[in-house]
């Protein structure tokens, strides 16, 4: 199936961006990858299927994003690693109809609650009629889900998979969480930060590499400080490396800046820790099994 | 985010430090926000000018890819200066 270029270099708004289409808008070639078929249950009955892009001539498009992740994926697979990721994602509910945010009401939007009940299950009870929906349509891809520290913000943790299928987890979870949510008479956003004096919402990516061959944890060393490997502390490095050239891939938007302001349990500085959640990077778990690398950066749009 | 592209970019990063042997500071304690660390860009103008400066996200990434979120990102910063806001009438239609 081919379909206009223009959207593999546009902006949440669709507009088509001096530049890259001066000379006109080439056809890409949409190929459908059967791998990523599932059921989605969150519309009735209905499946979904994803495709990657091409060129017309067959070879896969440069500025298809999950291409390029499924080439850093073979890149490791060079280098005998498999990969597991886990995407926790962060997002507001408001009991506003959809139909009026999408008719201009971006403003006077208030939160369900005047007050922050993290973790509460009081709390989540109010929202279970969406949150439970979200839930029943992705029983074995759901690890955790609760009230955050946000007034009708929620967090969704996604149980560890391979790394293409949890990008394309984060991209269903995201579809339903808004579409249930619109059919439920509310409007959700993962938006980086909706007001100012109210939480932003982020996604934190938990990243494993295991030996391809043996399943054993690349990143675990039982005889060295923190129990971490070489190999996890030349990960880390490489994430350092790049840490101000990357931002712009976490963070793509305007809005993405305003969520990175100190004290809000942002990712912010330019080092890592193992506990401590507000470097930019760091161990999450130490379970020797699931130990993993983590960015906090990452603010959603 | 695109998340593609965010687990693109820390895994790209990530294998390039294990290939090129990188070695990590020590890890940090206490508060992270506290002290003399390197902050993360403050605004999309300063992520997309340490984007363009640096050859690594090129490689990690490949240019075009970096070529095409920088082009984005500008017309995207573009929008907001070219557009008046409720805050700017806020601001300054009553007191200037």
């Amino acid at each position: 199936m081919n379909f206009a270029s223009f959207i593999l270099g546009t902006t949440t708004m669709d507009e088509v961006l001096p530049g890259l289409f001066d000379t006109g808008i080439p056809d890409v070639k949409g190929v459908l990858d059967l791998a990523s078929f599932r059921l989605a249950p969150w519309e009735d009955k209905a499946a979904i299927v994803l495709m990657d892009w091409y060129k017309i001539d067959g070879t896969p498009h440069p500025l298809c994003p999950r291409s390029m992740l499924k080439r850093k994926v073979a890149e490791a697979a060079e280098m005998g690693y498999s990969v597991t990721a886990a995407i926790e994602l962060e997002f507001f509910l408001f009991p506003v109809p959809i139909a009026e945010v999408r008719q201009g009401r971006w403003t006077n939007i208030e939160p369900a609650s005047k007050d922050i009940h993290c973790y509460s299950v009081l709390e989540g009870y109010f929202w279970e009629p969406i949150i439970g929906q979200i839930r029943a349509c992705f029983p074995d891809e759901i690890e955790a889900c609760l009230p955050e520290w946000g007034q009708g913000q929620f967090e969704v943790n996604l149980y560890r998979s391979d790394i293409v299928k949890m990008a394309d987890m984060s991209v269903f979870l995201k579809l339903a969480t808004k579409q249930i949510a619109a059919r439920m008479g509310a409007t959700a956003t993962f938006m980086a930060k909706w007001r100012e004096d109210m939480s932003g919402c982020s996604g934190h990516i938990h990243m494993s590499l295991r030996d391809a061959e043996t399943g054993k944890p690349v990143f675990s060393d039982e005889s060295r400080p923190l129990k971490l490997s070489e190999a996890f502390e030349s990960f880390l490095a490489g994430n350092l490396d790049v840490f101000a050239a990357s931002a712009l891939f976490y963070a793509p938007n305007m809005n993405s800046y305003k969520r990175f302001q100190s004290m809000s349990f942002a990712g912010t500085t330019k080092n890592w820790g193992s506990t401590i959640a507000r470097s930019a990077f760091g161990r999450s778990t130490t379970h020797p099994k699931r130990r993993a690398w983590k960015s906090v950066l990452a603010a959603p749009t | 985010m695109n998340p593609y592209l965010a687990c693109a970019t820390g895994l790209g990063a990530g294998l390039r430090g294990i290939k090129l042997g990188l070695k990590a500071p020590p890890a940090s304690t206490g508060n992270a926000y506290e002290g003399e660390v390197e902050r993360i860009p403050g605004t999309l103008a300063k992520a997309l000018a340490a984007a363009e400066e640096n050859q690594a996200i090129r490689e990690i990434l490949s240019p075009e890819l970096v070529d095409n979120a920088a082009r984005i990102a500008r017309f995207e910063m573009g929008v907001f200066e070219s557009t008046v806001t409720d805050l700017e009438r806020r601001r300054y239609l009553e007191t200037v």
